[in-house]
């Protein structure tokens, strides 16, 4: 279905200036019009290293609870202003800027200041930690095991042991890690007063391992739990989401992502449920064409991987959804983005792509039931 | 405590980075400078502007229309102080105006209606900075309707700043522009193509014992006509670019007088031809006044100091262009009826004639 890209450009304005109707002058005084933090701590005119960073951990956990990355920009503005008072930039604030840069998709320029947090602070554990996420996020399986062996060696051994088994599953281990992996959230002797996002994240980790393992209602009850825990983590929402899309359970699909303040992510899935249940999806398919384009107008990159499922199964273009694909590709290697990659190279016949990712697969001796079914018997 | 640093370390490095549920920090600014004053519609994110300047007057975590509807002139005074808008290097003057609410899709937002003062022409500077020092990654979305269509913009920390040229759009769409302009003038300019014409009419014949005849030379035709054609783009290129640079000036009423004039000494040679061998001359010669016509059109078409080129080289191109197109259909056409008696005594004799009468009625009509 094409789109005019004149279209486009012209309602892009018109549509994201004012969307619904005008705009109003409400009637009633009392009305609610935004939530906002109460009793804000407004900036004071010097913020010491101290404060800057109880104030960027702030910011950088509301984002992981709502999924808000206006706090991303926040802290950002902590840290500018920071720095602009004079203030050097300490192994602290450097790690969290690196935990800025990772949220805002950032990888290489994360790891940069990683490493030189991990070199002012060689026991760093948080610092390998997060240096191991991302090098296992970018399918760099080794690097990343490295990385949790120090986290171990820094002292935090059944965190460095959790990340250690997490890196495996990726190549080769799946089940026995996500035996161990069960076993160690269950043992955990902290369990009882864990609170409800590290609960919620052990149950995501585990369900996300339990789908590649082709283990589909094991996979939901874990993510159900996961959203049970933390309703505003849209992880969770979203990953259940595309299971129930694939089998073919749309109306379930939908339940889980509709409301009123749809992230670009939780429309894409509505309108992919809304196809499925051969309902009209054209409204959510403008409305995100609009939105990735304002996105792209803006810089902010971090729809790629979401734009080329747009692209693939809403627009029919297999070949934008190719470039796309490819191009998230080079920034992160999750089974979500190597599955994105196969179904555009597979829709548009892109052999030598395909070729690369089965090489990749079986180097790496990956374990993905879905990458399995879509190479085909003979790639395994 | 062991366990607040378990979630943070949990949290912090192994959450993978998840899809936003929100939006970044946009602000719409929408000027349309279509008419005098300007209007001005900016609709900023209500939580956003909290993070300036407090609303929540009873701190009870909600922003209400009385909230916000009581900090207008705050509101008001904030923004203006983060938006300078200049037209001609002049600076705009805003009025505080209206308060209204729109819901997008990341919430409720407060929109701004004023108008904007801006006192000479020219081209519009923004400069930006609203929330830049509490959100680096806020940006301000603007859009300028102009007369000739829409800009857009992204203002942002790194480019607060965006110079909007009146006669908008970018080389691609100048050059394109300018050139449809050079052939469409060319098409209409009939005294130019009078003149082309009644030069080029001869050039499938020969003189020959007082009389014209067929040529039976297609090569010397050719030669004659490309010479012709060449001599005159070449001269009015010159000309018109001499012109439109600002290096030669004449008075409009004598230079279309002279194009008419032209005609006619181009048709008069016809009749009794006194040059035969270098009509290309002629051509060059009489070219250099039909160019100075036409820097006049390119000079209502509107352009910039200092944005002269691109438009001149492509409108000239257009001219040429055009010219080509009409040569290529009507040339052929001459070769194909140049032995018939009709071609040599109706068109050749005939048309000089009448395009010698032609020349002279423009001529007199236009100095008077």
């Amino acid at each position: 279905m094409p789109f005019s890209k004149l279209t486009l450009s012209l309602s892009a304005f018109l549509l994201c200036g004012t969307l619904n109707a005008e705009p109003r002058i409400p009637t009633d005084a009392g009305e609610i019009l935004a939530s906002v933090p109460k009793n804000r701590a407004r900036q004071p005119a010097t913020l010491t290293a101290a404060d800057a960073r109880k104030l960027i951990t702030q910011h950088i956990r509301q984002f992981r609870l709502q999924d808000d990355p206006r706090h991303l920009g926040l802290a950002k503005g902590v840290l500018q202003r920071y720095e602009r008072s004079g203030g050097t930039l300490t192994p602290e604030l450097l790690l969290e800027r690196a935990s800025i840069l990772e949220s805002e998709h950032a990888f290489n320029e994360s790891l940069t200041d990683l490493a030189a947090v991990i070199k002012a602070q060689p026991g760093n554990a948080q610092a390998w930690l997060n240096t191991a996420t991302i090098q296992r996020l970018q399918g760099n399986y080794d690097q990343s095991l490295e990385s949790c062996q120090k986290v171990s060696d820094a002292g935090q051994s059944s965190l460095g042991l959790s990340c250690k088994l997490l890196t495996e599953s990726f190549t080769g281990n799946a089940a026995a890690s996500y035996r161990e992996l069960s076993e160690l959230a269950a043992a955990e002797p902290l369990r009882r007063s864990r609170d409800r996002n590290t609960e919620s994240w052990y149950h995501s980790m585990l369900a996300d391992l339990a789908v590649r393992l082709g283990q589909p209602n094991l996979a939901e009850q874990h993510y159900r739990k996961s959203i049970q825990l933390t309703p505003g983590r849209s992880y969770a929402r979203r990953e259940l989401a595309d299971l129930l899309l694939a089998q073919q359970r749309p109306e379930e699909a939908k339940s889980l992502v509709s409301g009123k303040l749809a992230s670009d992510s939780f429309l894409l899935r509505t309108a992919l449920a809304n196809k499925q249940l051969k309902k009209p999806y054209s409204n959510e398919a403008n409305e995100l064409a609009l939105r990735y384009e304002a996105a792209k107008r803006r810089g902010n990159n971090t729809h790629t991987r979401d734009q080329a499922l747009f692209n693939l199964k809403l627009r029919n273009d297999p070949q934008a959804a190719l470039v796309l694909a490819k191009q998230n590709w080079q920034t992160q290697r999750e089974p979500v983005d190597f599955i994105i990659l196969l179904e555009a190279a597979k829709a548009a016949n892109d052999k030598e792509t395909i070729e690369q990712l089965s090489q990749w697969k079986k180097l790496n001796q990956l374990e993905d039931q879905r990458m399995s079914a879509l190479l085909g018997a003979a790639n395994d | 405590m062991i366990k607040p640093i378990l979630t943070l370390l949990i949290f912090s490095g192994m959450m993978l980075p998840t899809a936003s549920a929100h939006k970044n920090s946009d602000s719409y600014l929408r000027i349309d400078a279509t008419a005098a004053p300007l209007s001005v519609q900016w609709s900023i994110a209500i939580r956003d502007i909290d993070i300036a300047l407090p609303l929540d007057g009873d701190a009870d975590g909600n922003v209400t229309w009385g909230e916000l509807q009581s900090q207008q002139a705050a509101v008001y005074a904030w923004a203006f102080a983060n938006l300078q808008l200049q037209q001609g290097n002049n600076p705009c003057s805003f009025t505080p105006g209206e308060l209204l609410v729109d819901t997008l899709s990341d919430g409720e937002y407060a929109v701004l209606r004023f108008p904007a003062n801006c006192t000479s022409d020219g081209d519009y500077q923004i400069d930006y900075h609203l929330l830049f020092e509490y959100d680096p990654n806020h940006r301000g979305l603007l859009n300028l309707q102009l007369p000739n269509g829409s800009q857009q913009s992204v203002l942002s920390p790194t480019e607060p700043s965006a110079t909007l040229a009146l006669s908008g759009g970018n080389k691609a769409t100048t050059a394109a522009r300018f050139f449809r302009e050079g052939v469409w003038h060319i098409w209409i300019g009939f005294d130019h193509l009078l003149f082309l014409f009644t030069l080029l009419l001869p050039a499938v014949l020969v003189y020959r014992q007082q009389q014209w005849q067929a040529s039976e030379s297609l090569g010397h035709s050719i030669k004659s006509i490309a010479a012709i054609v060449t001599a005159f783009t070449v001269a009015h290129s010159l000309t018109l670019s001499a012109a439109a640079l600002g290096w030669l000036s004449l008075p409009s009423r004598w230079v279309e007088a002279a194009i008419a004039a032209s005609i006619v000494v181009a048709a008069l040679n016809n009749l009794k031809p006194l040059i035969l061998k270098r009509l290309w001359l002629l051509a060059f010669v009489l070219g250099l006044i039909h160019g100075f016509g036409f820097a006049g059109v390119l000079a209502d078409l509107g352009l910039e100091a200092g944005n002269l080129l691109l438009p001149l080289f492509t409108f000239n191109l257009g001219v040429e262009a055009g010219q080509l197109a009409v040569v290529a259909v009507l040339m052929p056409l001459a070769w194909w009826l140049r032995r018939t008696v009709f071609y040599r005594r109706a068109i050749l004799i005939g048309g000089s004639i009448l395009a010698a009468l032609i020349g002279a009625y423009w001529c007199l009509e236009r100095l008077a």
